[in-house]
């Protein structure tokens, strides 16, 4: 069997522990609470890690780790970052500052982008409303990478299923 | 089985209450009180933070370090639920202690029903932890009914 850690991070309230239970074959590990924040509009958060698992053939098993979206919580981001093979940035196009907010996790897993694979999934997403999809691919190119960003619904599990896709395909290239 | 709090938190539909002044206020006379009488046992930084990492009340420290161990012990205290749920020794932690070469972290949950909060206490090697641990027991059941 082989085994590959794949990290889901991203602004909060995008979709990071819902992607991971759309397509995990285990019931998901999830660190929810609470949330105390208002201006979030939502009843729980996750604040340490989220964790799941789908196969993908017989040989092939995915380990789907959830990051807190919150970058006061950004010495988890350090630590579910080790070791992983790909990396799903989840976006809330809803937000007020979805460039900014993508700017800043190009940042901090700058590193972990650069040395595997990545996609970027851009959810709730408006067509009426700017930034585009384009907008997002030249901020990409603004810092030098190159990576697939699409628009998906991340509590379908075949639109999850095809993000991942995404990643396997750029992980065999490098192979 | 699903390991979120939703399952089986007894508080699932309480709204949580947002920190309000009047609970900041009590909670650092509280946190104040139980730091005093730990005096002599090399205490750091005691915070109160809810349960999703902001800071309530904070103790002996900078601003920085309180908004830090905030969302540290948000962490910790619920990575500690989730590994008593998946090893079946119980639905929630009792406390967590961390113990490094030069002092301890303790972390114990306040299960205050309108607004879980947790208590975390950084220390050096001076301190006893059994006795930090009978205060905090007291300080927690204080903030359990503010």
């Amino acid at each position: 069997m082989i085994e590959h850690k794949i990290l889901f991070t991203g602004t909060v309230g995008a979709g990071k522990t819902t992607a991971i239970q759309s397509v995990s074959e285990i019931p998901v590990v999830c660190t929810d609470v609470l949330n105390s924040d208002p201006s979030l509009g939502k009843e729980m958060t996750t604040v340490a890690l989220d964790y799941g698992e789908v196969s993908l053939a017989r040989t092939e098993r995915l380990r789907l780790y959830g990051t807190p979206g919150q970058e006061r919580f950004s010495f988890m981001w350090k630590v579910l970052a080790q070791g992983a093979l790909g990396l799903v940035i989840l976006i809330d196009h809803t937000q007020p500052e979805p460039l900014a907010d993508l700017e800043t996790y190009l940042k901090y897993f700058r590193e972990l982008i650069q040395s595997t694979a990545c996609v970027v999934v851009i959810s709730k997403m408006d067509e009426s409303r700017l930034p585009a999809i384009k907008d997002f691919t030249e901020l990409m190119q603004k810092h030098h990478m190159v990576y697939p960003v699409v628009a998906a619904d991340v509590r379908k599990r075949e639109q999850v299923l095809w993000i991942l896709d995404l990643l396997l395909v750029q992980m065999e290239a490098r192979l | 089985m699903n390991f979120t709090t939703k399952d089986n938190d007894p508080f699932e539909h309480d709204a949580p209450q947002q920190v309000n002044e009047e609970l900041r206020t009590k909670a650092k006379y509280i946190l104040q009180m139980f730091v005093e009488k730990l005096h002599d046992m090399g205490i750091k930084s005691a915070v109160i933070a809810t349960s999703d990492g902001f800071d309530v009340a904070a103790v002996a420290m900078s601003e920085a370090e309180g908004t830090r161990l905030s969302a540290l012990s948000s962490s910790i205290s619920a990575i500690g639920d989730m590994a008593v749920k998946e090893i079946g020794t119980g639905n929630y932690h009792q406390s967590i202690t961390i113990e490094s070469e030069s002092g301890y972290i303790f972390i114990m949950d306040i299960r205050n029903p309108k607004c879980p909060m947790i208590l975390s206490v950084a220390t050096t090697k001076d301190a006893v932890l059994g006795k930090l641990m009978y205060y905090a027991k007291q300080m927690v059941a204080k903030m359990i009914e503010v």
